[in-house]
């Protein structure tokens, strides 16, 4: 006797996780349900200090801010907006976001602007760029004068301790 | 105005902060996507190499030619340098296909040119009325023109009202962290040193709105910035001025009562302007195939409401639209206190201002005239070396203030979280209003309060309420619209 599956759910496409995160993206629900999240946290922590017996002025705004806040974003997590954007794209933002973090957590604490900023440079021309050597040798430009004209507040090189400023 | 104050505003207009804002406004209106805000953001770091005045006459000079250069690449290559300059594509483009490219940056150059000398004089005649207006402001009254004016910005400037709602909100909570302005009690900083001030305003405004267009000029493959506008002369005829004269008018009344409604400045009025003036036109067919009235009209109003935008910024301390929200941060870091008492205590620096934008407006006019054909050129720069430009410029800018590693790492993240805003549909300008209003809105509620004994009831006057019923209005529209969608 053979058993018909048809109530059982098809399988998942590989990738379909990432798909729908990238749809929540767009829809606005993560970034809304980040700001739920930070809303019951501010409101929480303004309403103990007020129950804590802190003045209730100093934590009157956070208070009723944080609650508004976490009222609405639940709101837009139910009446997400569409939008998208091609795969490719998405990955090359993505992409240069990520080099642009690395450059701000990683390579200025450890190398110092001018280091930083010449790896940064040649970078971005060597992956975005349809004209290389011009996008390079332009944002190595644009480096060292920023360097020559702000180095009186740059610690280089290898500025470590500012980590610790 | 005194003699002596007439004296001083004479002392403090400085040509050479002229000509630089006007000519880095050229620049920054020719890049698409950056915009007067994302700019104005950009050199906010210079405000610590001015005095207060020389700061207010650069951004503000910066201000009006890049909302006038935003059209030069609407015309160009149809992409408008700014939103507001959306509506300019239409007929500017269709001039332009048409072989009269010289005299489409003409009619937007003059337009843009008589309603910056038109709104700069009702800017001189109202300034000072509106601040002693201001004067009979209470802090409860403060508190709800501020709330009014974020609830209008964040509701009728978005497409998305109940998203712009969230952003506005979440910029007034945001600027909560730090030293409580009034106990000096530590709120959500972490014990992070870096906090203690607040969450720093360069890094935060150069990030949200900077960076995300830095990504995208980076990212994106503009194949139309490539152009042969020639070099035809920009000029109009006597008959071809007085013909388009009456819609000039028309574009720059409009512009200049938008404009000081909070909300209602942004890419809007230069639609209802190029509606308005194909309405008013007898050659109503000849609209998007190159009239001269469909580049005069949004031109005229976009510089007009420029001006009027300042107005409600200068004499109350409260912004219509995101930039002069972010010139608001300028003064503000530049020692300044706007609203009534600047009016009352250095009543000669909104002076020179003014009086500094007749001349920037000029030496608009003049590098207009001339070098409108070289500014085409510089849309030759491959964008990703703008982009990276960009990128140093912020992490440099940002730092450079506290020579805080804090502050870039920050501008970094703000940018990554703008990004993600713009895309999503929520609005980082609101957040910027809010963030900025934050302060003004938290502090004159707890005056209210204590001069009312902690009384809430006891807080509102006539006024107080108007306005906070005028917010529930605005809010409620907005949501229902969003319900509507």
């Amino acid at each position: 006797m053979s058993v018909s599956n048809r109530n059982s759910t098809p399988p998942r496409a590989p990738g379909a996780a990432v798909e729908e995160l990238i749809a929540a993206v767009w829809a606005g629900r993560i970034f809304a349900g980040l700001c739920t999240a930070a809303g019951i946290y501010v409101a929480a922590v303004s309403l103990h200090n007020i129950l804590a017996g802190q003045a209730t002025g100093v934590w009157l705004l956070p208070c009723a801010t944080g609650s508004l806040v976490a009222v609405l974003s639940i709101c837009v997590v139910f009446a997400p907006a569409g939008g998208a954007i091609p795969r490719r794209i998405l990955g090359q933002r993505a992409l240069a976001m990520t080099v642009l973090a690395a450059y701000a957590f990683v390579l200025l604490p450890l190398l110092g602007f001018l280091t930083g900023s010449v790896l940064l440079v040649l970078t971005l021309a060597m992956l975005y760029a349809s004209n290389r050597v011009v996008v390079a040798a332009g944002g190595l430009a644009i480096a060292f004068a920023m360097w020559a004209l702000f180095a009186y507040a740059l610690v280089e090189p290898l500025p470590v301790g500012l980590l610790w400023r | 105005m005194t003699a002596e104050t007439l004296h001083k505003v004479f002392g403090l207009i400085s040509p050479f902060y002229i000509v630089a804002g006007t000519l880095a406004g050229y620049l920054v209106g020719l890049i698409p996507g950056l915009g007067p805000a994302a700019g104005i953001t950009l050199l906010l770091p210079l405000t610590y190499y001015m005095t207060p005045a020389e700061a207010l006459i650069f951004y503000a000079s910066l201000y009006q030619s890049a909302e006038y250069s935003g059209s030069i690449t609407a015309i160009a290559i149809a992409t408008p340098g700014a939103p507001n300059a959306a509506a300019t594509v239409l007929d500017g483009f269709a001039m332009n296909r048409e072989g009269k490219i010289g005299k489409a940056f003409a009619y937007s150059l003059w337009s843009a040119v008589f309603a910056s000398f038109a709104g700069t004089c009702g800017m001189i005649l109202l300034a000072e009325p509106m601040a002693r207006l201001a004067l009979y402001f209470g802090p409860s009254e403060y508190a709800a023109l501020g709330i009014f004016g974020l609830s209008s910005v964040s509701i009728l400037s978005s497409d998305y009202p109940l998203r712009g709602l969230l952003s506005a909100i979440l910029g007034l909570m945001i600027s909560t962290v730090g030293l409580d302005l009034i106990s000096g009690a530590q709120r959500f900083t972490f014990g992070v040193p870096s906090l203690f001030d607040g969450l720093p305003l360069v890094a935060l405004l150069t990030g949200l709105f900077a960076l995300p267009e830095a990504v995208v000029l980076l990212t994106e493959k503009h194949a139309g910035l490539r152009t042969g506008g020639g070099n035809q002369t920009v000029w109009l005829r006597w008959a071809e001025f007085t013909a388009v004269f009456p819609t000039m008018l028309m574009g720059t009344a409009l512009g200049f009562i938008m404009g000081l409604i909070p909300g209602l400045a942004g890419s809007v009025p230069p639609w209802i302007s190029y509606n308005l003036a194909r309405l008013m036109s007898r050659e109503r067919e000849r609209f998007g195939k190159g009239a001269p009235g469909g580049i005069v009209a949004p031109e005229a109003t976009n510089a007009a409401v420029m001006h009027s935008t300042l107005l409600p910024a200068f004499s109350f301390g409260i912004p219509g639209t995101p930039t002069s929200a972010v010139i608001l941060g300028a003064m503000m870091l530049a020692g300044l206190t706007p609203g009534p008492m600047l009016f009352a205590e250095h009543p000669e620096i909104p002076y020179a201002v003014f009086v500094s934008l007749f001349l920037a407006t000029a030496f608009l006019w003049i590098v207009g005239l001339v070098a409108t054909n070289m500014w085409v050129r510089i849309l030759a720069v491959p964008p990703e070396l703008l982009a990276i430009g960009v990128m140093l410029f912020v992490v440099i800018g940002s730092y450079l203030p506290r020579t805080d590693l804090f502050d870039p790492q920050l501008a970094v993240v703000a940018g990554i979280v703008g990004y993600v805003m713009k895309k999503s549909h929520f609005s980082a300008p609101a957040l910027v209003v809010g963030f900025i209003l934050g302060p003004i809105i938290e502090t004159n509620i707890r005056r209210a309060l204590l001069l009312s004994g902690g009384s809430i009831i006891g807080v509102p006057g006539a006024l107080t309420g108007i306005l906070l019923v005028l917010s529930l209005v605005v809010m409620a529209f907005g949501v229902r619209q969003s319900l509507r969608r």
